[in-house]
């Protein structure tokens, strides 16, 4: 392990990018101010004829942080687009502090890479701390890096599978001492709790921690040059990097993976213009300066009966870490951190619930005493970006309502030459035509921005396959998008409306066809969007057929909804679109070769064979019981032995007993785990089931162990997957 | 243990208990099989000699013979076992605590001992200084050491929002009626709403 580093921070800053950063926000936001309250006067103009009623207070109200919204992504793009066009560093870039000469790697300081883990995809998650290791390895500054693979699996059969692959990795790397596995018996506070746990036990001998996610990695050299530049900036408390997505297999996760490396640097370059040193947290990709995170970030509970903890907490620790006077830097031309993506617009919508409700707890802190404002407007913006869909189906609906409201009174609004429609010399109609092409063009031309700096540059053209295919890329993603908008709508107000009842969602487990698609997930989840969609359409069609084609947009996206969601969660389109090229993305061009090896043995443990089901359902407890050494290894991680009541080894013999005469089926989830924290029961229960005749074992036991007897005779790894 | 061919000698065969030194065979074997010996001649050789250990007590103990062979078999090589890894590791002691037979095995295969040296396992008599060495390197310490730190939550002052929201959403979140009301409120507002707009 690491010493906890002696070595003095060189503070050595070449220019200051805070600078200016006051003067930028005043610009960035008089901008949006600006774009805004143009298009609410529009909006109010239109609404305003023969008085505003009800109702047309009521979407003018929802109009205003619905366009909000709009123009602030809007501007951020559109300056974003502007720094990016101009040549050299961006001044405002943390990176700048970057000292240029070359520096003693060997006196990095000690840091730790932090991979806390929950019931993930164990192999993925081991291939990229190889892929890392190895890297940081051929840099030579492995020994400035250590590993930590902090689990809160709660499924046993991972568990085992957990420490069964890290005692294989430090075996076959030689890095016992280098990475570590730790296991919480009890997942207090989930993710922040684990990375808490780290730092009340090891934190003070690092004085950086990186916190990765389960399925993210990143290249040596970001890590070395993230680990400089905090050196370089000691009042920088944390150092996030833009995950670039990558390995999208389906042709939602591709379209998302292309749409991320496309349009997002010009956004990325808008958010740090405005935001500077008082940037967000991600929760992941980023580095952090370990001492001012133990001492300002520790997370209280929630207000409230049930104390409940936070769930983003990435938010909070950041705006913790400003109040700390510590500053929060976004680096966004750093590159080499990558992650993954939800596969299917499900999975996203899942990912999505969870930040929701986490996002919704943040309203707690938007008064709260020290933050700085900036944060409070992260906070606020992250509760906004989900409750701006129920927001929208609202206004939709008061839209309908409105429409078929005037057409019953054969009223004519548009008509009607009055307000700002005199003065312009346009007609009322002309006037909601323009408000609706200036609200397309302010959603659309981030995009065209975007498209344009990638077709100005020949090696970024080349790095996306080329114009053409970047072009078609463009288009066609904009049309998936523009169909999916109102499918994410409904699913993220269902979201919003379930945190605001308490109640949670059930999704049920997966179950995919060859293609990848998991048809009775997609029709659970989405016949409600083509009901939805078919019965907007049709009493939009008996207000109006012209008012039925202005709802096309909206109505099309949901009656296919089925279909659509089939079509991108399909692989085998998704490996078609990435064989035309379509799609195309940096990282799959210019392979990392970080990204190509850990790609290369996914590959490899992907095409073993495995066993068969019944086996691979309950493989981590076939294996601790049958294995001697496996089960040698987890008695090992266990904790000193406990001395135990008599009530208590009652209850774990009748455990042991259970399982060597029923099977795993035998015991729940919470049994299972029971048996596997405690050691000696887990040494008795082997020892027990090898010496059992077999005429008192169940067919599982025995089947089980004619099974083991052909994985163990293969000699590639132990960990049969 | 003496692995010379000439050793290899079952147990005289017995009609009785067949059944049950065949059973007794196929664990052990197993067993070693599990072990990583991936030798079909070396995992013979072992549970012939482990079975003939089992017949030898059963002849000098006969009321041991009523007990379950097979169990008895799995007992002697994981007997053998210790006693083997106990020759290459006589008294090493880590942080003053005897190492376990656990730690003993885990670093046996954390060396590569079976595969790399298949013939010696369990043979006590021709001990490769090579495995002695590599199991005694990969004697795996727990750690790393623990460098406590205070890392407590100290309570955000929160303004003026918990006093907005606390009561209201407190009441809310504990009584289930009050959430389900709530939805039906939602549902039967927009019921009305809708009729009282549309005439």
């Amino acid at each position: 392990m690491n010493e906890a580093s002696s070595v003095p921070p060189i503070p050595i800053k070449v220019i200051n990018p805070v600078r200016h950063s006051a003067q930028r926000r005043v610009f960035f936001f008089s901008c949006v101010l600006a774009l805004t309250s143009m298009a609410i006067w529009l909006m109010a103009d239109i609404l305003w004829r023969g008085g505003l009623t009800g109702v047309e207070t009521a979407m003018l109200a929802l109009f205003v942080p619905l366009f909000g919204m709009v123009a602030f992504g809007f501007v951020q793009a559109t300056i974003g687009f502007f720094v990016l066009l101009k040549r050299g560093k961006d001044k405002g870039e943390i990176m700048v502090t970057l000292p240029s000469e070359e520096q003693d790697l060997s006196q990095l300081p000690a840091t730790a890479l932090l991979i806390p883990i929950y019931n993930e995809d164990v192999p993925r998650v081991y291939e990229g701390v190889r892929a890392m290791f190895l890297a940081l390895k051929e840099a030579e500054v492995h020994r400035r890096f250590d590993f930590f693979i902090l689990s809160d699996s709660t499924d046993p059969n991972k568990w085992i599978e957990e420490e069964v692959e890290w005692i294989d990795l430090c075996k076959q790397l030689n890095a016992f001492g280098r990475i570590f596995y730790r296991k919480r018996h009890i997942p207090i506070n989930r993710k922040s709790g684990n990375i808490s746990d780290f730092c009340r036990r090891w934190g003070k001998c690092y004085r950086y921690m990186v916190v990765l996610d389960a399925d993210s990695i990143m290249e040596a050299k970001t890590l070395i040059k993230m680990v400089q530049v905090m050196e370089a900036n000691p009042q920088t408390g944390i150092l996030q990097t833009v995950p670039q997505p990558i390995q999208g297999e389906t042709v939602f996760a591709r379209m998302l993976q292309f749409a991320g490396h496309c349009y997002g640097p010009i956004f990325q370059a808008g958010l740090n213009y405005w935001q500077a040193d008082n940037g967000n947290f991600w929760g992941h990709n980023a580095i952090i300066r370990t001492a001012p995170f133990i001492e300002h970030c520790a997370l209280p509970s929630l207000p409230g009966s049930g104390r409940a903890r936070f769930m983003s907490h990435d938010y909070v620790e950041a705006a913790l870490m400003r109040r700390a006077n510590y500053q929060v830097w976004l680096t966004y031309t750093l590159g080499g951190s990558y992650e993954n993506l939800p596969p299917t617009m499900i999975d996203c919508a899942k990912r999505d619930r969870r930040w929701c409700r986490g996002n919704f707890q943040h309203s707690w802190l938007l008064l709260a005493q020290g933050f700085k404002p900036i944060n409070r407007l992260h906070l606020t913006i992250g509760i906004l970006s989900y409750f701006c869909s129920p927001l929208w189906l609202i206004f939709l609906g008061l839209g309908i309502l409105q429409y078929h409201r005037d057409e019953a009174r054969t009223i004519q609004p548009f008509d009607a030459d009055i307000g700002l429609s005199s003065y312009l010399d346009v007609g009322g109609g002309k006037l909601a035509w323009m408000l609706f092409i200036v609200t397309l063009v302010l959603l659309s031309f981030p995009k065209v921005m975007a498209w344009l700096l990638i077709m100005g540059n020949r090696a970024k053209r080349l790095s996306f396959g080329g114009g053409f295919r970047v072009t078609l890329s463009v288009v066609v993603e904009h049309l998936f998008s523009a169909l999916m908008s109102p499918i994410l709508m409904l699913f993220t107000s269902l979201s919003v409306f379930f945190v605001v009842i308490g109640r949670e969602i059930s999704w049920g487990t997966q179950c995919r066809d060859a293609g990848g698609v998991d048809w009775p997930s997609i029709l659970r989840a989405h016949t409600w969007h083509t009901l939805t969609g078919a019965a907007v359409a049709m009493i939009a069609y008996q207000i109006n057929p012209v008012f039925f084609l202005w709802m096309l947009p909206i109505t099309v996206g949901l009656v296919l909804s089925i279909p659509i969601s089939a079509l991108l969660s399909h692989e085998g389109m998704g490996h078609l679109f990435s064989h035309i090229g379509l799609f195309c993305t940096p990282p799959e061009t210019n392979k990392s070769p970080l990204v190509a090896q850990m790609e290369k043995r996914l590959e490899a443990i992907r095409n073993e064979l495995p066993p068969p089901e019944w086996l691979q359902r309950h493989l981590g407890i076939a294996q601790v019981l049958l294995d001697p050494y496996i089960n040698a290894a987890h008695v090992s991680l266990m904790r000193v032995k406990q001395k135990l009541t008599h009530g208590m080894t009652s209850y774990y013999k009748g455990l042991c007993d259970r399982l060597l005469t029923g099977g795993p089926e035998a015991l729940n989830r919470r049994e299972l785990l029971a048996l596997l924290r405690n050691a000696d029961s887990m040494a008795f229960a082997h020892d027990l089931l090898w010496k059992m005749p077999n005429r008192l074992l169940p067919t599982w036991w025995t089947m089980a162990m004619r099974h083991y007897n052909i994985l163990t005779s293969q000699q590639k790894s132990p960990l049969y997957r | 243990m003496d692995l010379s061919l000439e050793s290899i000698s079952l147990p005289p065969w017995d009609p009785a208990r067949a059944d049950d030194w065949n059973e007794a065979y196929e664990k052990v074997e197993n067993y070693l099989r599990a072990c990583r010996v991936g030798s079909h001649l070396q995992r013979a050789r072992l549970t012939a000699l482990v079975l003939q250990r089992v017949h030898d007590r059963l002849q000098a103990d006969p009321s041991e013979g009523d007990q379950n062979i097979p169990g008895t078999a799995i007992n002697e090589v994981r007997n053998r076992i210790e006693e083997w890894i106990g020759h290459y590791l006589p008294q090493q002691v880590t942080q003053g605590k005897s190492i376990s037979l656990g730690n003993s095995m885990l670093a046996l295969y954390l060396g590569d001992g079976p595969t790399r040296w298949p013939y010696a396992f369990l043979d006590s008599a021709n001990l490769p200084n090579e495995l002695a060495e590599v199991i005694r390197a990969r004697i795996v310490r727990t750690g790393p050491d623990f460098a406590f730190s205070s890392m407590v939550p100290r309570e955000i002052d929160l303004g003026l929002m918990p006093e907005l929201m606390e009561s209201a959403m407190e009441s809310f979140e504990d009584v289930p009626v009050l959430r389900t009301v709530f939805a039906w409120c939602i549902f039967l507002g927009l019921l009305g709403f809708l009729f009282w707009y549309t005439h």
